[in-house]
């Protein structure tokens, strides 16, 4: 394509349409038999830090009889071109049109990049909606944490793959390959997909309405369609595939660093956390796996930076040694080891000491509320002693900035919540002036987020705050964060009131996604492109009030739109989670404390992993 | 610390990057060597490895250049056949000698550079108009040039900063080559040049459509112009 090397002289960052980093795969595409374009839809510095593109990457292209290539959202300035040029989006690796591969799969990592899915899929030459694409246009399949409530997207994807993706992408490419090799068409396959655990074909489904516009019932429309599609989780983690041969990026990444999945799962109970609940149970990986695998990724990478990642990585029950083992090897070619996320504690800070953590500056705390009572009703299980005893520590320890997240609009806050959070972020700065921080160098940075209620979740019945209320809170804290010390930011209550719409949305708002995108709507996640108006007229277009699904306490009884899809754990424990949260109780952590019983170990045969001193054990046996 | 000198070439996809990225892709190819590179002293330890100079974005460069400094002695050959099977594609080692650590900094040292630009001519275009444009741009008494600097647009001269200027056909093509101002003061673009030739009505087509290269990078000694690779 001559065409596109005119186009890259007069694109911003140019490097991210060129493909051929280290590490990349360009297979030949008449010896394979199912070619695959891995879809981010989003920029490519955030899709290349994005640790399941890698995992999938190696994994289809480690099969003979297949290929993977990726594709990002181009950048609006790429898109004028390639509409003004009427050239299509293309891979990166063959630079072939989305519309050339067999299957265009989609990660759905964040609500607002939806607008991206569906101008990507007609950039490639690729139509939107699932209904009119015809038979030699690629079948179209979704992933990623928000499949678990995919419901606003039915309408553009042929089926979505819930869960955990590394065994589940053999299956489904076999049977692809099988029906391409019998001669079966779509529907055909589809059928076949469907009876795979984990696969949901949303067309297989009827969805009817009350007039109220909730949901009256799903129901399968074929016999032998599962009622409720469950997800997948991969039972051995630490014999899983991982890749320790990633694609490098061209361009800087927004995280650019090697990434060693320590473990996957949560057992901390955060309420409002979608990540704690649909990557249940904890599975560690072992501590010699994961020395391996962190020493072979460092000398393929060459990358001066190796994050252990997990949804919180200082609960990894062999962190010391790991870190230790680690260092050793990294030390004469000064790589260094992070962490992505802290718990308040002084455990957390001697590591990050230990880690050299120190020279970037800032340490990072999400003690997410500002009063004891509130971070009891979302069970975030830190105390504003613990807390300061971690800041003084960090201060001791050489950090001159602490950065703190919260949550503002969580269910039951007040004034004093809020006041809470200003009084935190006080008492660090005291904490930090006794601990001799100099004076010019203490800063303290209070980033706020608005709570979204996510599906699957004790919150999932909550109503979020109305946005102006958001805005209010926020100009709130404001006034009370003067202090010049302080940095105060805060994510765009409009944009929450649009993650919190998709989040907990249904099939109708298909229509309004589609009017949206009509309208011009692209990287609705990037505060220069967000337009609100846009979408409201989009709503309005559709008949439909956002406010309808943000703001709406949705009933225990009600059908919820995700009630087909199964995550494991029960409504039951939800409910029951949800109430306590209202009586200010704490849930103990399955990991060290009790099983809840949750409903995941039993309903998928699995059990909690521990990497302890004698190897991997199972929290049956951990326990007794 | 033990010096050495490396050419190399940026092309293919790698003439997209940025001189930055360039810089941190070529910091992990070493350590992937596992070359003993040197580091800087300090809370952020930087590895020490030197550019001659930042290559514009899409030009690509036949024989770049970078000083590596590494903490124990290697053998030159080692150095490049462990590193040459590592690099991106498009970045291909040309050699890699030792150079004495007294010399002076590579950065410092870069005075000129060597470019050409290559492009599909127009029907109807004979080298003699070809000769002719050169003729003119280099009796030009002042040529001027608009860049974008931090504060705005900003304008200077770029006359002083142009030494050789040359196009010809080739094969169907038309080819500029010219000797220009390079490293930390003065230094002048290829495509300020080509945008001369188009500014002045010589040359037919549109800046994208031509391909550049740089082709050379040198030092003055005396009145000798002498090259760095
Ligand atoms: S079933 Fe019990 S042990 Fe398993 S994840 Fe749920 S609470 Fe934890």
């Amino acid at each position: 394509m001559r065409d596109v090397e005119r186009l890259l002289r007069l694109v911003e960052k140019p490097g991210r349409y060129v493909g051929g980093e280290y590490n990349a795969v360009k297979k030949d595409w008449e010896k394979v038999k199912v070619r695959v374009a891995f879809a981010f839809p989003d920029v490519y510095e955030v899709g290349m830090s994005h640790l399941g593109l890698q995992i999938l990457y190696a994994i289809v292209n480690g099969r003979p009889d297949a290929l993977m290539e990726r594709v990002f959202a181009p950048w609006p300035d790429m898109e004028a071109l390639l509409r003004a040029e009427r050239i299509p989006l293309f891979s990166l690796e063959s630079r072939r049109a989305l519309s050339d591969f067999d299957i265009l799969a989609f990660t759905l990592q964040y609500e607002l990049t939806y607008t991206n899915v569906l101008n990507m899929m007609e950039l490639g030459g690729v139509s939107p909606l699932a209904a009119e694409r015809r038979e030699s246009e690629p079948l179209v399949i979704g992933g990623g944490p928000c499949a678990f409530n995919p419901e606003p997207l039915a309408a553009f994807f042929d089926l979505f793959v819930l869960g955990e993706g590394e065994e589940v992408v053999h299956e489904l490419l076999d049977a692809y390959i099988r029906a391409r090799q019998e001669g079966k068409g779509r529907q055909e396959f589809l059928r076949e997909a469907a009876a795979i655990d984990g696969v949901y074909v949303p067309s297989f489904y009827e969805v009817r309405y009350q007039e109220d516009g909730r949901i009256a019932s799903v129901r399968p429309l074929y016999p032998g369609i599962p009622e409720k599609v469950t997800k997948r989780v991969v039972a051995n983690l630490d014999g899983a595939p991982f890749p320790v041969r990633p694609v490098i990026p061209w361009v800087e990444a927004v995280h650019d660093r090697g990434m060693i999945e320590i473990f996957r799962g949560c057992s901390r109970g955060c309420r409002f956390c979608q990540a704690g609940i649909i990557y249940r149970p904890v599975r560690e990986k072992s501590l010699e796996r994961l020395l391996v695998q962190g020493r072979e990724l460092a000398k393929n990478t060459g990358y001066e930076e190796i994050s252990l990642t997990s949804l919180s990585s200082v609960d990894y029950s062999r962190l010391l040694p790991l870190v230790d083992g680690l260092i050793e090897t990294f030390t004469p070619d000064k790589v260094s080891i992070s962490l992505p996320s802290l718990r308040a504690d002084a455990f957390a800070v001697e590591i990050a000491r230990r880690l050299q953590e120190v020279r970037k500056g800032t340490l990072t705390f999400a003690p997410e509320a500002g009063t004891q009572r509130l971070r009891n009703v979302i069970n975030k299980r830190v105390t504003r002693e613990e807390l300061l005893r971690a800041v003084e520590a960090a201060f001791a320890s050489g950090w001159l900035r602490v950065k703190l997240y919260f949550m503002v609009g969580l269910p039951t806050e007040t004034e004093e919540d809020l006041d809470g959070i200003a009084a935190l972020a006080g008492d660090v700065l005291r904490v930090g002036e006794e601990c001799g921080v100099p004076k010019g160098k203490l800063r303290v940075t209070v980033s706020v987020a608005c709570f979204v209620p996510k599906a699957h979740t004790p919150f999932q019945w909550e109503p979020q705050v109305p946005r102006a209320v958001l805005a209010e809170k926020i100009r709130y804290l404001k006034r009370r964060l003067k202090d010049r010390r302080i940095d105060f930011d805060w994510h765009d209550p409009e944009m929450s009131m649009l993650e919190a719409v998709f989040a907990r949305g249904d099939r109708r708002l298909g229509a309004v996604l589609l009017g949206a995108w009509r309208r011009g709507c692209r990287f609705d996640g990037w505060r220069e492109h967000f337009s609100l108006a846009r979408w409201l007229e989009a709503f309005a277009e559709a008949g439909l009030q956002p406010e309808d699904y943000a703001q709406r306490r949705y009933a225990y009884g009600e059908v919820l739109p995700w009630d087909h899809i199964d995550v494991g754990v029960s409504r039951e424990f939800l409910i029951e989670e949800h109430q306590r949260a209202y009586r200010g109780e704490i849930t103990p952590d399955c990991r060290w404390e009790k099983c809840m019983a949750c409903g995941v170990c039993p309903a998928f045969g699995v059990a909690p992993v521990l990497a302890e001193e004698d190897g991997l054990v199972s929290l049956p046996d951990h326990l007794s | 610390m033990f010096r050495y000198r490396i050419t190399f070439r940026k092309e293919g996809p790698a003439r997209w990057i940025g001189h930055l990225d360039l810089v941190r892709l070529f910091e992990q190819a070493c350590r992937r060597a596992g070359l003993p590179l040197a580091y800087s002293e300090g809370f952020n330890p930087r590895s020490r490895l030197v550019f001659a100079a930042p290559l514009p974005v899409g030009v690509a460069g036949l024989r770049e250049l970078v000083d590596a400094y590494l903490r124990v002695p290697v053998a030159p050959e080692l150095v490049q056949a462990r590193l040459g099977p590592v690099l991106p594609e498009g970045l291909t080692l040309v050699r890699v000698k030792r150079v004495p650590r007294e010399e002076a900094n590579l950065m410092a040292a870069v005075r000129r550079a060597a470019y050409r630009a290559e492009g599909r001519p127009a029907a109807g275009l004979c080298e003699a108009a070809l000769t002719e444009a050169v003729q003119r741009v280099l009796q030009a008494g002042e040529i001027k040039s608009v860049r974008q600097g931090k504060k705005g647009p900003k304008e200077r001269d770029i006359r002083p900063g142009i030494f050789a200027l040359d196009a010809s056909l080739e094969e169907g093509k038309i080819v500029v080559t010219m000797l220009v101002q390079a490293g930390q003061e003065g230094n002048v673009r290829p495509e300020e040049v080509t945008a001369t030739l188009w500014r002045l009505g010589l040359l037919p087509g549109a800046p994208e459509d031509f391909d550049y290269y740089r082709t050379g990078l040198y030092t003055v000694a005396g009145d000798r112009t002498v090259s760095l690779g």
